[in-house]
Formats: structure tokens, sequence, C-alpha cells
């Protein structure tokens, strides 16, 4: 092999606390609209200090027909997976298609489940269904299924699934990628958060965490130019950094490093050397959030129009990623609509927990032959 | 593309810390599989599992229980960092590529001892995966764009394969890439729920084969271009020439009764490394010693190489180290290159009768044997139906 293709996204879906049709999210991102807290979980003594979340709309999704799994976090999946095949306009065991999956803790509700009839029970009677609902890689394998998936498939973990679909598109092996991305939340999951939060006086701040499930599909440009897909963007540079020391604190992050990183997105990406708009990776931490402002600051001269798209989604954990990419394809979108840019191009952060920032910077895609 | 070359291997296994031990142990068709002591395996059919003694990490600043999956992964690491003379990784362009799920040890030694809510509470907010590969990034002083792969038992060679792709494309200039995987009793429970583990031995291709037992290791590559290993003086064990990665969208816990999903794994590596079948001369093969598993390989060899499938030496190495789950891809694709390094064939132990219809084909029984190898397989499939076989083909300093 002796190719390096370009990558352009072609589908979109979600399942998120802003709702799963297109229109209705991009309203509500586009207006910052927050959604309601809630905290539905029964807290033992020892979890009352954990805070609130964004819970997903009520039943808001509708899995595939041959989906039949009650576990939310494979339901929503596979909702999101579907709707951006649909986007793609590619039909489900029609061509070979390839799969990254992207959670940092998985099927949180079947691995609590697991090990709560493992603690209580033994191991006597334990069934095979639970064992295996409760491997974080076995979603993906169920998308297969559902979805006739027969390339090949990653899971990865507080990892952009771009990153890998990325690579497999350069080198010739895969024409089409599905990304999913995904995370559901238990008390444990929130409790863990908790030694993360900010002391501020009186309080603690903690970046609300948030449910959903979001799914791209991206391509080589020669392939979905050869169907003539409609591409929403393509992909001129990716870079990812480790900008944390992650034994002091997972949430933190150094300017100097961030700044490196988005500078050498934006040199890859090519000139010209300015962006249209900033998809920020800002999730409420200071720490964080002022860090991030500074190094665009330090970047570009004159500030570009900035969204946050975890006002919207919430803290996504190991979603996060492809929620900021799929609001910048809006982003996209919106500045050609509204005349702002004839090919406007857009630079997205990601800050994964434990330090991993990585920095996009996509363009208006192509129009189709 | 560049090409892609190994210069350095590090393995922590049940045989001991280090390539020397485990090289000697494959040489001498030794078996780590014995009587679980460092977790409680009240109420499971099976015992044996190919454990790593608590000794190892005494030495180190890692807490054998706590910190089990780091410690054992920094030991692994480094030792194949040493091995590539690569000191001054903060300036270099690094990939970490890791195959794992993290630590649960710290929560076993609740279970036994502590209240079942405490035990409960603490296994379900131990460290997720990531938390390994950032600290190991910190522990070996990289500044490296790392990965965390959690596909299970294509993890590791996941992991690899994602090393070797960023250095072909010239965007990292030296990858640190394996899979570390220790045992626990959530894990063993789940197998055993599987009716998938062996209670006496594990015995790859049998057709007595009763299941597979469970292993823990940690086991690191270091790649980097082949020009910039000649540059640096280095010798290349071996090189990666090609991969092939596929999904079977069958079952989550089998391939289909063809080996589809394998047989492209396969076909796609030999593409990726412009090799024929017939030059293949090892194929290290996935071989759990379960009763479907097994036989779905075999025919998915059988399908790929036709008529050579006879000739080529076939082993399983989960007989004498267990099966590591995340680290056995990285683990075995290592034991291949031992093979290649030092050109034998290690051995299936407890291989007596192999399964009907394969009777001809040339499995490496105890004691292994040396042979002629200029490109070897290996095989990695997952639950949930992932599939991934490396090609490494011998350094072409010793062709």
């Amino acid at each position: 092999m002796n190719v390096q293709k370009r990558t352009v996204i072609t589908g979109r879906g979600a399942v998120s606390t802003a709702g799963c049709e297109l229109t209705e999210i991009r309203k509500k991102l586009l207006s910052g609209w927050v959604p309601p807290l809630a905290n539905v979980f029964t807290m033992s003594d020892g979890l009352q200090s954990v805070p609130n979340y964004y819970p997903l709309p009520d039943r808001c999704w509708e899995p595939p027909p041959n989906v039949n799994t009650r576990d939310p976090f494979t339901a929503t999946s596979a909702a999101a997976a579907a709707a951006a095949l649909r986007d793609a306009g590619l039909e489900p065991n029609s061509a070979r298609l390839a799969l990254v999956f992207g959670s940092i803790f998985g099927p949180a509700t079947a691995t609590h489940a697991y090990l709560e009839r493992l603690c209580r029970r033994g191991p006597v009677g334990l069934s095979p269904s639970q064992f295996l609902a409760s491997i974080i890689s076995m979603p993906a394998g169920w998308l297969s299924i559902y979805f006739g998936i027969r390339g090949a498939i990653s899971v990865v973990s507080g990892v952009h699934p771009l990153e890998v679909a990325r690579l497999w598109i350069a080198t010739g092996r895969e024409n089409a990628v599905v990304l999913v991305a995904s995370e559901t939340l238990s008390p444990a999951i929130l409790e863990a958060m908790v030694p993360f939060g900010e002391a501020d006086q009186h309080d603690c701040v903690w970046p609300i965490l948030s449910q959903g499930s979001v799914a791209l599909v991206v391509e080589a440009e020669d392939h979905a130019r050869a169907r003539h897909a409609r591409s929403w963007a393509t992909v001129l540079s990716m870079t990812s950094i480790p900008v944390a020391a992650p034994s002091k604190n997972p949430w933190s992050m150094s300017r100097e490093m961030a700044e490196g990183n988005i500078r050498d997105a934006v040199a890859s990406a090519g000139p010209p050397s300015k962006v249209d708009a900033i998809c920020s990776c800002a999730n409420g931490l200071s720490r964080i959030d002022s860090e991030e402002a500074a190094a665009l600051e330090n970047v570009f001269a004159s500030p570009a129009p900035t969204i946050k798209p975890k006002v919207t989604f919430g803290e996504l954990l190991g979603a996060s990623g492809l929620a900021s990419l799929f609001s910048a394809t809006i982003m996209i979108q919106e500045l050609h609509a509204s005349g702002r840019s004839d090919n406007p191009r857009v630079l997205v952060n990601d800050y994964e927990p434990l330090g991993q920032f990585s920095t996009v910077v996509i363009e208006r895609g192509q129009a189709v032959p | 593309m560049r090409r892609v070359g190994i210069t350095g291997v590090g393995a922590v296994t049940p045989f001991g810390c280090g390539i020397g031990h485990l090289d000697r142990a494959l040489r001498e068709g030794r078996s780590a599989l014995a009587e679980a002591k460092t977790f409680s395996v009240e109420g499971l059919r099976a015992s044996k599992v190919g454990e790593i003694g608590d000794a190892i990490l005494a030495e180190t600043p890692f807490d054998a229980n706590n910190q089990r999956c780091l410690g054992l992964a920094v030991l692994a690491a480094n030792e194949a960092l040493d091995e590539a003379g690569i000191q001054d990784l903060r300036s270099r362009r690094t990939c970490l590529a890791l195959g794992t799920v993290g630590e649960a040890r710290a929560a076993e030694e609740l279970m036994m001892s502590a209240t079942q809510e405490t035990a409960l509470h603490q296994m379900q907010v131990r460290p997720p995966a990531i938390s390994i590969a950032a600290e190991l990034v910190e522990s070996l002083d990289l500044r490296a764009r790392w990965f965390t792969f959690v596909n299970a038992c294509a993890a590791g060679s996941n992991a690899i394969a994602t090393c070797f792709d960023r250095i072909r494309l010239g965007e990292s200039d030296v990858g640190v890439a394996g899979g570390v995987e220790i045992l626990s009793r959530p894990m063993q429970a789940g197998f055993n729920s599987l009716h998938a583990l062996a209670p006496n031995r594990c015995r790859p291709f049998d057709i007595n084969r009763e299941g597979t037992q469970l292993g823990e290791a940690a086991a690191f590559v270091v790649l980097e271009s082949m020009a910039q290993a000649r540059d640096r003086g280095r010798a290349v064990i071996a090189e990666l020439t090609g991969y092939g990665m596929s999904a079977d969208a069958f079952h989550p816990t089998r391939s289909d009764p063809e080996g589809l999903g394998p047989q492209v794994a396969m076909r796609e590596a030999l593409r990726d490394a412009n090799l024929e079948p017939e030059m293949v001369d090892y194929v290290n093969a996935h071989g759990t010693a379960t009763f479907l598993n097994d036989l779905i390989e075999l025919k998915a060899i059988q399908a790929v190489f036709g008529e050579r499938s006879r000739n080529i030496p076939i082993s399983a190495s989960k007989s004498q180290l267990g099966h590591a789950a995340h680290a056995c891809g990285a683990l075995e694709c290592v034991v291949s290159i031992l093979a290649l390094k030092g050109q034998y064939l290690p051995p299936t132990l407890n291989l007596e009768t192999p399964l009907a219809g394969f009777e001809g084909f040339d499995f490496v029984r105890d004691p292994g044997r040396c042979a002629k190898l200029r490109h070897v397989m290996t095989n990695s499939f997952a639950f949930g139906g992932f599939n991934i076989s490396l090609i490494l083909s011998q350094s072409p300093r010793l062709q």
C-alpha cells in the first residue's frame, strides 16, 4: 500500500440531551440551550455529595427494528449509528464498513448488574449473558451484528475515534468507517468524579456529566465522491497530545501544550491560517476553560465565533470528541447558509479526562459532482 | 509508506520478569498453568491459571494489588525500550498504544476481606482502562500520543497495528505498543459462566479439549522505521510487514461455522504484507482450546492456505501461558518474534489427538523444534467477533 487518502464526514447521528433529530439538536446547540438537571439514581449514604447530571430525554430514540436489547448503552449507540448511516446514504450490510467505538466507562448499567450479582450471590448461577453484557467492547460487537459491519473494528477508551479511523483511511485499509461513542452513567461513575471537582470557597464545581451517543460516518474522499455522497466536512488535520500529568489531576491542562497542539493543527491544515469558528472543549472547570481560552487567544490574533457544545450536551467523557465534531459540522452548515463564509473552516478542540487534548480542523465538504 | 521494524521486546509472564524467562520456557515446553494462589476461586469450576507471582513487583514502587496492571506494564515496556536503546523519547514523536481493561485486583482483595457493600463499591469505581496508559506515559517519562484499546482478545494486537500505521505514515518516530492483563475473580467467574474454562488441562486443537485457562501477562514491543533503526545503528529483531482486521457480524462469542471473519483478517494481512500463502512458515494460532473456536480457526486456516495448510507448522501458546485476554495478542506477537529470532517453533502442550478432519496438519507438539522461519502469522480473535492477524518477517539483516 502506498496511499494517503483524505477523510470526509458524510453521516451524522446522535441520541443526546438535546434530542435525537438533527434539526432540533441544531437549534438547541446554536442557541446555547441548557438541559434540565436531574439525579434519578438512588444514592447510598456515601454518595450524597454526587453532583447532578444531564439525563437523556425520555425515549426520544428508536433503535432499528433488529436491535433487541434493553441496555440503554447499546440501544442508544445503535440508534445513533443507524441515523448516521441513513444520513450518509449507506445501507447496512450493503458494503464493507468498519467501526471505531469509543467509551470510557462502557455499559455501566450492565457492568453494575454483573458485579452486584457476583458480589452478593457468588458465581453459581451467573448467566453468560450477564457477563457478556458487562464487557466494555461487547456493544461494538452487537453493532457489527446489527449493521453487518465486517471491516476492521476497534474499541477505544479515552481516545478520539477519528484518530484510528483516519489511519485506516489514510493507509487505504478502509473506505467507510462508522464512528460511535457513547457514555451512560451510574452512581459509581458519578462518585468517581467527585474528587476531581473544583473548590470554589464554599462550594465545589464539577463538569456536569451527561449521557448520550454520537455517531459519524467518515469516508475516504474518493470513495464518497464515487458514490456521489454528500460530504458535510473534509478533515484537514488532526493533532493530539497529552497535556496533563494524570496522577496529579485528570482534569487539568497546560496552556503551552494546548497552544502548541492547536498551532500544529492549524499549520497542518494548510493556508489560510485563520479559522471561521471554534468548537471549544470548555466543560465548566476553570482550570481547563481558562487554559484553553488563553491558548486560543495566543494562536489567533482576532477571536473567531466560538460555541461550547458541552453547554448543551454536557460532559460526555469518552463521547465528547465526537459530540464536538458533530457540532462543528453544524457550525459549518450555519456559517455557509448565513453567507458568512463560502468555504467555512472550523477548529474543534477536545479534552479527554486524564489529559488527551486533540484538535481537528475541518472545512466545508466539496459539493457533490 | 515506511517499512517498520521491531527493535525491542519486553515481557512479564508467569515464567518470570523478562524475555529470557519466556524464551527458555517456550523452548523447554514448560507450562505456567497451576492452581490460583492470589485470588479466590471459590465456587468456580476451574481453578488453574497462569499467574504471575507477587514477588515480581516486590522490588518495584508498584503495589502488587492496587497497581498490578501498571506495574507489570512498566516492567515490560521498560525492558522493550532498554533493548531498543532509546533514551531520548521525550524529544521524539512517540506513540504509546496499549490493550488493557485496567486494574481489578484491589477489588478482589476487598471481596475476600471486606463487607459486600465496600467490595461492590470499590469494584465499580476502579480506575478505567485509560488511566493505565496515562500513568504509563508518566512512568516512562514520555510525551507520547497514547491509545487505549479495550477490544478484548484483539486489543494487544490492535495496539501494535496502530503504532505500525502511525510509523508507516510518518506520524510517529517510535511506537511503544503492547498489552497487559491481570487475573481477577470477575473475569474468572465470567468465563466460568460461559463454561469456557478447563478444569484440568488447556489442550488446544485436541479432540478432547475442555476449555481455556486464563493467564496474566504484560508484553510490549518497540517499533520504528527500518531507516531510523539503521541510522541509529540498532539491530532490527523482526519486521512487522502487515496486518488484517475484520469483524464477524455473526454472534457475540463465536465466528460463523466457516470462520469467514478470521479468513478475511488473515487474507488481508497477507495482502498487506505482500505475501502469498505459501510464503508463511508458521502460524501462531489464537488457539483458545475452547470447543468451537479451535475448530473454526482451523477451518479458516484451511480456507486461506489451501493445500499449504497441511504443511504450515501451527501452535497455540495459550497451552503454556494461559489466555491473557487483552494482552494475548501482544504476548503472542512477542512469542512469534522470539520464534523468528531463534528460528524455532514453540509447542502446543497437551495435544494428543488432533481434531477430527485435521489429523494431517502440522501441529507443533511438545517438544518444539527448530525450523527455518522467514514469515510468521499470529492470530487474535475476540469476543464480539473482532479478528486481527499480524505478519512478522525475519529481519532483513538475518535473511
